[in-house]
């Protein structure tokens, strides 16, 4: 089943867990890759099977993870690689069929209540014969007919050829998940990590099975579609605005065809999947505006191998190291420039020290080459380092505080890694950042606040912070001490996995 | 965040409409018809024979070999016509001007070394004696084959005038040297036949080479798989031999022909009536052929520009009536003025036959000829616009059913007797047009559902 050489389920066998993966482990690095990993290995009496949803197979050179060995199966599939179907016209295709999809369709774009009702009667037709729904979407007149239909009823002043090619290329890659969860291997229960095509899939499968569904997400993936679907350059609707009333907020029609169709993707998966995680309170509360039924969401953290850190925190020197360390990529996202440009400031009054951005810069060349001019230009190229990727255990010890400019975070792991080494933080205000520093609820706020918050790009108040850590030591070693007692108390891996073991026991029936 | 790329799209969506576009330069093809033509020529050769007196004895046997080599070369070059043609339209679309003449020339190779071999194998094996007949008849052959190719190029790339001004030269010249060469008997007039067929195949070379001039001398991309639909060389083989199959069934019937020379068999009752009955397509094709190169190719154009610039479904459905508009006014006009020629025929056919020197007796079956011509004008009017809309597969049937009929009830014609003679061919075109029209009006209902559903 695997071209890159991982296993197959044994015939006859049923995984404990499948895991959903859609571009990510284990053939794509990064924070949500991590986790997974951490989850199987940390689990090593529950077997896991792995279903790999990418776009094009050449964009996935190798397993970037050794897989553990409680791993019993893998399968990747590529959405780029849709079989070239016979062109077969003159089909009437199935007319009961398009009626409930038309039902499902009008719920999902009014968002209303019944989508799990209308689900089933669309999926478990959808799977009975994946392959035959296919053709009838491609070639069929009743298909046909809907696409005009729903042109008619909505855009009829737009590109029909943009408008049959939208809807086209949306639904191609859903009938490939539902030939997908027709062959899926045994198992108790599925999980997956995102909505998108692969909560999709969860949601197929959950109906095909019967086995539980689970959703983590990490970050909200409709939102994150959003963001990109509003700069992506592939949508053609320049100049769509004529009639200016169907384009909320001066989003281009064929823009929010694309948002929209995010979104229902994700309500299909809320409906089917329970529970619903999230890493912290404020995507839980997204994700039940976004159509999730509040009753099966809940916050599992992330959590991190507290003991590790132990001996990072012995190797620290007794005085605070006066650097400020940025452990992160250098990409837009984390928003380099303002941690340089706060290093400006701090230098001004405190010439010693030193700015680290520590992480690989060969993402994104163009915004690394003008962080780097924009050190130059500033006059800091004593002060400010570019040490590319480093392992985290060699940086925390050296380093006086962990300082995040990003303008988009979820729950990084790099602050709490930071607080389990000693190092406290002084963060931007995103994802969950705040309740890290200063904690959740009143008990957790008992702890201490384990560095300070800042505003988003704001350079000033940012070495503000910085400076009032470096220069007031007991202050610093306050929030270090709330830093290191918040992490051992709430976001350990122990924690998190004991967490995600009574979910997984919950789901298989005790296993 | 977890998630994929959004480059797949980019795989999913496909231009494909504007291989609409590609098909209709073949479109020329069926329509053209140029051995219509060829065939009333031969009528002409024959009637200035008796008024000249130049060896009125053979213009039977001369007009027999004609019709034989028209039959034979038309088919065997049929296989070859339609496939190369498209692949040559291909290349025009995807603007590689530069591989008509090279491809051009290695299709004449392919098609000469074939007709070669065949026709010298016939000539060989089959005939007896006569030598100079038999080489001249050979090289009439091989010329006829890459005429037609030449030919059929030609009005695809929609020089009509060319050719028709080629044709007339060419037949004028014929007429000319057959006639003069007649005292060396039969050989004579076929050799005069191939010095103007031949001064016809290098004017038609030269026009081509002319328009599409190359770097290269020779390429055979036309035989890559990939680059051709081999379907059609089966429709343009059967399309050629269809129209024949009533005459080769009444040659081959000892009741209803004579032997001529070799294999060579003749019918005086069925032959001579048909092929005067085939000069009355002229009038019916001519409008036809009006009305498809103005008004149903620019509202095609249109159809397939507003699709690929994205017009509203709106606009497209009226584009799409105001094409099938345009084809069923060329249909109607076809109806009109071939049914006005057939009436006509009808009334005054045994005059048009004596001008021609045929007895009267000939004129029942003339008539039935006239009728069955008709439909036949119909069912390549049909055909032509299916091959437009780039049908391929609904073509190949309809060659497959018209091969069909005419063979079938030609047999079953002759059987019934002479009253019943024609009426094969005549059922066969009838039917077959129909059919052909019932196709080509469903599929220009569902012209946008087609178009899209790719």
């Amino acid at each position: 089943m695997s071209r890159f050489g991982g296993p197959t389920l044994a015939p006859g066998k049923t995984a404990d867990i499948t895991l959903l993966l859609e571009g990510t482990y284990p053939f794509v690095s990064g924070g949500v890759s991590s986790w997974v990993h951490q989850i199987i290995c940390g689990l090593p009496d529950l077997d896991f099977a792995l279903v790999f949803i990418g776009g094009a197979a050449d964009a996935y050179e190798k397993m970037r993870y050794e897989l553990p060995k409680n791993v019993v199966h893998l399968e990747e599939h590529f959405l780029a690689e849709v079989p070239k179907a016979q062109r077969l016209l003159g089909i009437p295709g199935d007319a009961a069929f398009y009626a409930k999809s038309v039902e499902l369709h009008d719920e999902l774009a009014s968002r209303g209540p019944a989508i799990g009702r209308m689900l089933e009667g669309v999926v478990g037709s959808l799977l009975d014969d994946p392959a035959r729904h296919e053709r009838d979407f491609l070639f069929s007149e009743a298909a046909w007919e809907e696409v005009c239909h729903r042109y008619e009823s909505s855009s009829p002043s737009r590109s029909f050829l943009e408008y049959f090619w939208t809807v086209r290329s949306m639904h191609a890659p859903l009938f490939k998940m539902a030939r997908i969860a027709a062959a899926l291997p045994p198992s108790k229960a599925f999980h997956v990590i995102s909505t998108g095509f692969a909560g999709f899939l969860g949601m197929l499968a959950n109906k095909k099975r019967g086995a539980p569904l689970i959703l983590t997400e990490h970050g909200i993936y409709a939102k994150e579609r959003r963001i990109e679907l509003l700069q992506a350059s592939w949508i053609r609707d320049d100049g769509d605005d004529d009639d200016g009333a169907s384009d909320l907020a001066g989003i281009g029609f064929f823009r929010q065809m694309w948002i929209g169709f995010f979104e229902a993707l994700a309500r299909m998966c809320y409906a089917a999947a329970d529970p619903i995680v999230a890493l912290y309170e404020g995507n839980r509360l997204r994700q039940i505006s976004d159509g999730a039924d509040p009753p099966r969401t809940r916050v599992v953290p992330n959590g991190i191998d507290f003991a590790h850190f132990d001996s990072l925190r012995e190797r620290r020197p007794s005085e605070v190291p006066p650097v400020l360390g940025l452990i992160g990529r250098v990409v837009p996202i984390k928003d380099i420039k303002t941690f340089v440009r706060a290093l400006r400031v701090v230098v001004s009054e405190m010439p010693h020290v030193e700015g680290w951005v520590v992480g690989p810069d060969d993402e994104d060349k163009s915004y690394a080459e003008e962080c780097r001019h924009l050190v130059k230009s500033l006059g800091l190229e004593k002060n400010v380092k570019f040490l590319g990727f480093r392992k985290t255990d060699e940086i925390f010890p050296k380093i006086g505080l962990n300082v995040l400019t990003s303008i988009s975070e979820a729950q990084p792991l790099v602050i709490l890694e930071g607080f389990a080494a000693g190092v406290p933080c002084v963060s931007s205000d995103v994802g969950c950042v705040r309740e890290l520093i200063e904690g959740v609820d009143e008990k957790d706020r008992a702890l201490g606040v384990g560095g300070a918050i800042v505003e988003i790009a704001s350079p000033e108040a940012t070495a503000r912070a910085a400076m009032d850590l470096l220069r007031d030591p007991v202050r610093w070693h306050a929030a270090q001490a709330a830093g290191v007692a918040r992490t051992k108390q709430l976001y350990t891996q122990e924690l998190m996995l004991a967490r995600y073991r009574k979910i997984y026991e919950a789901a298989i029936g005790g296993g | 965040m977890a998630g994929i790329g959004f480059e797949l799209r980019q795989h999913l969506r496909k231009e494909t409409y504007a291989g609409m576009l590609r098909a209709y330069i073949v479109a020329g093809i069926v329509g053209s018809g140029p051995w219509v033509i060829s065939i009333s020529s031969m009528l002409l050769i024959g009637v200035l024979a008796q008024t000249l007196r130049r060896g009125p004895e053979l213009v039977t046997p001369f007009l027999a070999t004609v019709t034989y080599l028209m039959a034979t070369s038309l088919t065997l070059s049929g296989f070859l016509q339609l496939v190369f043609v498209r692949f040559i339209a291909d290349r025009l679309f995807e603007k590689k001007e530069d591989a008509v003449a090279p491809n051009l020339m290695g299709a004449l190779v392919v098609m000469t070394i074939t007709s070669a071999v065949i026709g010298t194998a016939v000539t060989g094996l089959t005939f007896e004696g006569n030598v100079p007949f038999r080489v001249f008849l050979t090289i009439a052959f091989v010329t006829l084959c890459d005429v037609w190719l030449l030919s059929v190029l030609l009005a695809g790339m929609k020089a009509y005038r060319n050719v028709v001004a080629v044709f007339i030269l060419g037949y004028g010249l014929t007429v000319v040297m057959a006639l003069s060469l007649a005292r060396f008997g039969l050989a004579g007039y076929i050799a005069g036949f191939v010095v103007g067929h031949a001064v016809m195949l290098f004017a038609m070379l030269v026009l081509v080479l002319r328009r599409y001039p190359s770097d290269r001398f020779i390429a055979f991309d036309f035989l890559d798989r990939k680059k051709i639909f081999p379907q059609l060389a089966l429709t343009g083989g059967l399309l050629n031999a269809a129209a024949w199959l009533d005459k080769v069934v009444f040659w081959m019937n000892p009741v209803t022909s004579e032997p001529l020379i070799g294999p060579i068999r003749y019918s005086v009752v069925y032959d001579v009536p048909i092929f005067v009955a085939y000069l009355s397509v002229i009038p019916g094709m001519a409008v036809f052929f009006v009305r498809i190169e103005t008004d149903f190719a620019e509202k095609y154009e249109r159809f397939y520009e507003a699709v690929r610039h994205g017009e509203t479904l709106d606009e497209l459905h009226r584009l799409r009536g105001e094409l099938v508009d345009a084809a069923r006014a060329g249909i109607h006009d076809i109806f009109r003025i071939q049914g006005l020629t057939v009436a006509v025929l009808l009334l005054v056919g045994a005059r048009v036959l004596a001008v021609f020197g045929i007895p009267a007796f000939y004129t029942y079956l003339f008539n039935i000829d006239v009728v069955g011509v008709g439909f036949q004008v119909v069912l390549l009017a049909a055909l032509t616009v299916l091959f437009y809309l780039d049908c391929r597969k609904p073509a190949l049937f309809i060659a497959a059913l018209f091969a069909t009929l005419n063979l079938v009830l030609s047999i079953v014609t002759q059987q019934l007797g002479s009253r019943f003679y024609g009426f094969g061919f005549l059922v066969a075109t009838a039917v077959t047009s129909l059919v052909a029209l019932a196709v080509l009006s469903r599929k220009l209902e569902r012209l946008d559902y087609e178009t899209f559903m790719t």
